[in-house]
């Protein structure tokens, strides 16, 4: 049953339905409203769950590692510094292969302080071994959660799932929630074969020698690889259980005879297939992908879906400084790898909650087609124009 | 540059963007004032950060840091060691929230104090996790009504104790600690200048309702600190090398009902049996503060002068002399 | 509904509810059937402070989801931003004020926008003891718009509100259909 419905409130009430046992949290806006939902169904008696108030985001992040580890379901939401905060522990829990599931209410990072949108936060954290999923809808994100579980256990990978502050958490639009029973059917009880058990016992989190610490480490990134598969498996086989399909890897938006992709990641392609539909009445071959899956970063996938691509527009919330943007970059580097020369033109768009319009994108589009490819430009820098050159 | 306004002479100048009637605004208006702008002041992310320094602009007429939440007694001890290292005596004065002293900022701090940092560590107490939108902190009262213990059918609030974070700060036996609130802004002040006097790391914990978060009425926000104090709920101590040495008395108990009733983060408590056992609750841990401090006792003796000299002794090396201005 | 898209713009101060009743208005359009987008923009908790909210209604899936620039009416729920922030901002021709008060002078004789006066906060004390305007405001902007039926609007309330109590639910209903009377039937200046 479709209903309207808060974002926050819809995946708190999808994350409910997962059954998970264990949930920790420290607030930071924008997430807050996720976990005082929580709270509500469990002071109600709607959700059976220990609800742990952290001290801090780095203990809420140790915790649903420990309860991770005993092998119970669990899950933590957070935020720019917090997830900052936590980033010592994300490492480790991904180096541990523990299928912890948590939701990135992404917002940008002080200095200066913003509680406003950005991706830096998510983006910062690419490094860590988890597998990263963004977002566009609330739909999607509360859909997305679900597959999240199942793709963490399946593959003892965790999840983050990515979800823009206040433009979706805050955002009340109509979401159908997948019931208890088709979750229940999608959805295994969580089969840990390393669980802490006086049983069968295990030494967790041990040392590593010059001599195999490599091989951690590649091991880890091969999963990650190899997880691309079960995340495309995932969406599909929710779609068979609810009929929601939101792309596995990506999304593909008037792509098949596009001259000029853009290329982003979240809640902006909303805008941006607005932005395609009104070139597309002038006549104009422009077409979109939105990456669903930024770890594993899908290169293969990438590549032959970008095969006819004459001009590719990157539009990100997010950049390492000093260098540029970061899917720019990994997206350039994929296809110079597979041999492509087709020009990356990377724009950096939305930091701190800047507003990406319509008319703003469109005209980023529509000047791409005439200009040469920058390396890196800021959309509306009012420092130095409308497009500062990078 | 000298930004300051030659026309306010406030060290947190008007017109910044607290709500109506905030205890913390009051608060730090009156402990800084006390202080004066010949300081560094470093602030933990909360409150009376962002409604002073909201988007490019600051209510703050004195030199002011904020770096994240959990590390402002951190950033402060490193300040304090710089000034130190050139023999500056300029005093190093945290402004946090309960969150930046009792939660996430909690090992920051313990670190400053055992470290024996020169810095002066005020925190200003509203229970709560207050501008996230009213979440429960480790400060929040038992029974009290948050967005993150909110009651429910199996629920009556926060289950869990108001963290005594004065005895967790008085056990590391730093020179100076102690509670106070806006109610009492004589008390406040000569708590103020006592701490001023002072070496080595202190520590300041002052009650601040919030009108927001509480759900009171804006203009009594006054009376209802008053209450927090007159019921033994939230008693004003000194602790002087992790002892008591100086209580508030109270003329009278005030029962806790006087002060829960006028606050809507406890209204549910007056709804239901389970309810009024846990006001029942908050009479006890008010009568335990009472007994334990001895407020209605003012002939009870505290510590004596000869007992705080000798833990002075005992635990001393944080009264470091300051090294001598180099030039 | 005529045109394709209607975007409202609410302008309030925290506390005075303007992000529910852009929620409520929502809700109510997608009871009737429509597609409906909320959300808010503000800082941090804090009552006093100048909030904006969006609310879009569409019989076609909304994408986007930006602040809106160009509204077709803006719900004021306090008179004194008008004096503070740029309220009409980008309203298109022919678009509505709902005001909560009486509108300026200027307003009714200059500009090419439709201004409603609500005694909306009058509505609010009578009806919920409370100067609460908002759902005074969403009835007038029902009336004069027809966006969004009334049936629609006491559902909404009916469930936003359900968990304060019947008394709050009925007193928020009162104050639907006063604010509705007020815009249909303009009585003497508040």
């Amino acid at each position: 049953m479709r209903q309207q419905l808060e974002g926050s409130h819809a995946v708190a009430s999808a994350v409910a339905r997962c059954r998970p046992r264990v949930i920790a949290a420290y607030p930071i806006t924008p997430q807050t409203h996720i976990i005082e939902h929580l709270a509500r169904m469990i002071a109600d008696g709607d959700l059976d769950s220990e609800f742990v108030s952290a001290e801090s985001e780095f203990a809420a992040a140790s915790i649903v590692l420990g309860a991770v580890a005993t092998g119970e379901r669990a899950f933590t939401a957070t935020a720019s510094q917090g997830l900052l905060l936590m980033t010592e522990v994300l490492f480790n829990i991904a180096g541990l292969r523990l299928p912890v599931v948590m939701i990135c209410a992404n917002r940008a990072v002080s200095a200066p302080i913003s509680i406003f949108n950005d991706h830096q936060d998510s983006m910062s954290l690419r490094d860590a071994g988890w597998i990263q999923l963004y977002v566009e809808s609330n739909q999607e994100a509360a859909d997305t959660v679900v597959q999240a579980y199942r793709i963490a256990e399946t593959c003892a990978l965790p999840v983050m799932v990515c979800m823009d502050g206040f433009f979706l958490t805050h955002t009340f639009e109509p979401v159908e929630l997948p019931t208890q029973e088709e979750v229940d059917r999608y959805l295994p009880p969580l089969r840990f074969p390393r669980a802490l058990n006086p049983a069968r016992p295990m030494t967790l989190g041990g040392g590593a020698e010059p001599d195999n610490y490599l091989e951690y480490r590649a091991s880890q990134h091969r999963a990650l690889d190899d997880a691309a598969e079960t995340i495309a498996h995932a969406s599909t086989e929710y779609a068979q259980v609810t009929g929601r399909d939101h792309g596995g890897l990506f999304e593909a938006y008037r792509l098949a005879d596009a001259h000029t992709v853009v290329v982003a990641l979240g809640s902006v392609m909303g805008a941006i297939k607005d932005s395609v539909d009104a070139l597309r009445h002038q006549g104009q071959a422009v077409g979109a992908l939105r990456l669903r899956c930024f770890r594993p970063f899908p290169s293969q996938a990438l590549v032959r879906a970008l095969a006819g691509a004459q001009r590719i527009v990157v539009v990100e919330k997010a950049l390492s400084a000093g260098a540029g943007g970061i899917l720019a970059c990994e997206l350039r580097a994929c296809l110079q790898q597979a041999g492509s020369a087709c020009p990356v033109h990377g724009f950096v768009g939305g930091l701190g909650g800047r507003d990406l319009t319509v008319n703003t994108l469109t005209a980023v589009i529509d000047a791409a087609a005439k200009s040469p490819a920058p390396a890196c430009r800021f959309i509306d820098c009012h420092e130095t124009g409308p497009l500062e050159t990078g | 540059m000298d930004t300051r306004d030659p026309f306010r002479e406030n060290v947190l100048a008007a017109g910044h963007r607290a709500c109506a009637g905030c205890g913390e605004a009051m608060a730090a208006r009156m402990v800084t004032d006390l202080i004066g702008s010949e300081a560094i002041y470093v602030a933990a992310t909360g409150c009376l950060q962002v409604f002073t320094t909201h988007n490019a602009q600051s209510a703050w007429q004195v030199p002011w840091i904020h770096s994240v939440f959990a590390n402002a007694a951190a950033v402060a001890a490193g300040i304090e060691a710089a000034l130190r290292a050139r023999g500056d005596n300029t005093p190093v004065v945290v402004q946090a929230g309960d969150g930046g002293t009792f939660d996430i900022g909690l090992q920051c701090l313990s670190g400053m104090i055992e470290r024996g940092h020169d810095v002066l560590f005020v925190c200003y107490d509203n229970e709560g996790y207050m501008n996230t939108g009213v979440q429960r902190s480790g400060s929040t009262p038992h029974a009290v009504r948050t967005t993150t213990s909110p009651p429910g059918r199996l629920r009556a609030g926060k289950r869990h104790l108001k963290k005594d974070v004065l005895a967790i700060v008085g056990a590391h036996h730093l020179p100076y600690a102690a509670t106070a609130t806006v109610a009492f802004f004589s008390d406040l002040q000569d708590k103020v200048k006592k701490a001023l006097s002072i070496r080595g790391p202190r520590f300041l914990q002052v009650l601040a309702p919030c009108p927001l978060g509480w759900d009171h009425a804006a203009e009594r926000t006054v009376e209802v600190a008053r209450l927090a104090v007159e019921t033994g709920l939230f008693p004003l101590v000194e602790l002087e090398y992790g002892t008591p040495t100086s209580v508030m008395h109270l003329a009278r108990q005030r029962p806790v009902e006087d002060y829960l009733e006028l606050q809507g983060r406890f209204r549910h408590l007056f709804a239901s049996d389970r309810g009024r056992e846990e006001i029942r609750h908050l009479q006890a841990l008010a009568d335990t503060h009472v007994a334990h401090y001895g407020l209605l006792d003012p002939d009870r003796p505290g510590a004596t002068e000869a007992s705080v000299a000798a833990r002075r002794h005992a635990w001393g090396g944080y009264a470091r002399p300051r090294r001598e201005p180099s030039s | 509904m005529a045109t394709a898209l209607h975007e409202i713009r609410f302008h309030g101060r925290g506390g005075q509810g303007s992000v529910s009743a852009a929620a409520l208005l929502s809700v109510a359009a997608f009871l009737d059937g429509y597609e409906a987008q909320a959300f808010p923009r503000f800082g941090s908790e804090r009552r006093g402070a100048p909030v904006e909210a969006y609310v879009r209604i569409s019989r076609e899936p909304i994408r986007r989801h930006n602040q809106i620039y160009e509204p077709d009416a803006v719900v004021i729920q306090d008179p004194t931003l008008l004096r503070s922030e740029n309220v009409t901002a980008g309203l298109r021709d022919g678009g509505f004020v709902i005001l909560n008060g009486e509108p300026p002078a200027t307003a009714t004789s200059s500009s090419a926008a439709v201004w409603l006066g609500i005694p909306a906060s009058r509505i609010g004390r009578a009806c919920l003891g409370r100067p609460l305007p908002n759902t005074a405001l969403l009835g007038a902007l029902a009336a004069v718009t027809e966006w969004v039926s009334m049936d629609a609007l006491e559902e909404a309330v009916t469930n936003h509100l359900a968990h304060k109590g019947e008394e709050v639910v009925l007193g928020n209903i009162q104050a639907l259909h006063q604010g509705r009377e007020a815009a249909v039937h303009p009585g003497p200046p508040a």
